[in-house]
């Protein structure tokens, strides 16, 4: 039973889908998280430094958790464009929002990367 | 000797501070032993913070704390003690009100180095970051300071070690491309990393297989 299990779950992480866009990395998930909450808009990440946006373009709705912008469903096929990276092409799904990290060796701890 | 951090200096002169905790311990722990910290090489989590003392209306707990991206606790952070109480709540006065009080006793990664190391690392760091915020490519100032290249992916990735500037550590340099812009970035990565695909993978919360099979970058 439960190697069934394992194999169905490396199934569907071998068949989710994966993007990168800059300092962004773009995960397909079955569910968005019921406490996520909805928040209006298309900009899925916007530079503190640069003032330069991730932005979805398309039909889709972006959802918060702990004040975060974290997920977001493509209700049909999108491009997300930036000022600075090449526009990628989202298929429809459901979409979790993780943000590229760095290491800070002479600190010795992880942070996450707003460019 | 010199005890080397990186850390605001106001702050690192407060080694021993207080901060307040939301929760209740629900039970009288017994006392226990905190293990030394281990040596920077050897801490297998980047994330772990200090040995703590947390007192309360049942008496006195040492702890380990474990925190989640940051080194200092602040109000509402996300902590965990490793014994197995948890807050998610963040930190609040609330704890204070209950009568508990936590004390941070030593951090995991202070270390102790001479004062001539401790400039030396100070030089390089602010090299570093100056050189990373220009976006200037670093081959000529990690060849000056003792880095070798490990090895360079198909991806364009690659990665450096550099041995002997943090007596015991030898620390990882990743240096990337970005696939729009062609720019070059580099960036330190955790000790443990082998191989620079390794290294971005890292970055993104991936696996190797993962990053290499991404759908689109750009």
């Amino acid at each position: 039973m439960w190697t069934i299990v394992r194999y169905m779950v490396q199934l569907c992480n071998d068949i989710m889908k994966l993007f990168r866009h800059g300092d962004l990395l773009i995960r397909e998930v079955l569910e968005i998280p019921g406490p996520a909450v909805f928040v209006a808009g298309n900009v899925i990440a916007q530079g503190e430094k640069t003032g330069h946006h991730h932005v979805l373009n398309g039909f889709s709705k972006i959802f918060q958790m702990n004040g975060e912008i974290k997920y977001f469903e493509a209700k049909e096929d999108l491009t997300l464009t930036h000022q600075e990276h090449n526009t990628i092409e989202i298929p429809v799904g459901k979409y979790v929002i993780e943000h590229e990290r760095e290491y800070n060796a002479l600190e010795n701890i992880v942070e996450e990367v707003f460019d | 000797m010199t005890e080397y951090t990186t850390q605001d200096k106001s702050k690192m002169s407060r080694i021993i501070f207080e901060i307040d905790i939301e929760g209740i311990v629900s039970e009288k722990k017994e006392l226990q032993l905190v293990d030394e910290p281990l040596p920077m090489s050897e801490n297998p989590d980047p994330n772990w913070v200090c040995d703590a003392v947390l007192t309360d209306r049942f008496g006195t707990i040492p702890l380990t704390l474990w925190k989640r991206d940051a080194l200092d606790v602040q109000v509402g952070d996300y902590i965990r003690i490793e014994s197995g109480h948890a807050w998610h709540g963040g930190v609040t006065k609330g704890y204070e009100e209950l009568g508990g009080r936590l004390r941070i006793i030593s951090r995991a990664n202070s270390q102790r180095v001479s004062e001539e190391t401790y400039d030396r690392i100070k030089r390089f760091e602010e090299e570093f970051y100056r050189l990373k915020e220009n976006n200037v490519d670093p081959d000529l100032f990690l060849s000056q300071n003792g880095a070798k290249l490990v090895d360079a992916s198909r991806r364009g990735n690659e990665l450096y070690e550099l041995p002997g500037l943090v007596p015991e550590r030898t620390l990882k340099i990743l240096k990337y491309k970005d696939p729009s812009t062609q720019q070059i970035y580099f960036c330190f990565v955790p000790d443990y990393i082998e191989r620079p695909d390794e290294g971005m993978a890292w970055k993104f919360h991936l696996t190797e297989e993962e990053y290499e099979n991404l759908n689109q970058e750009a």
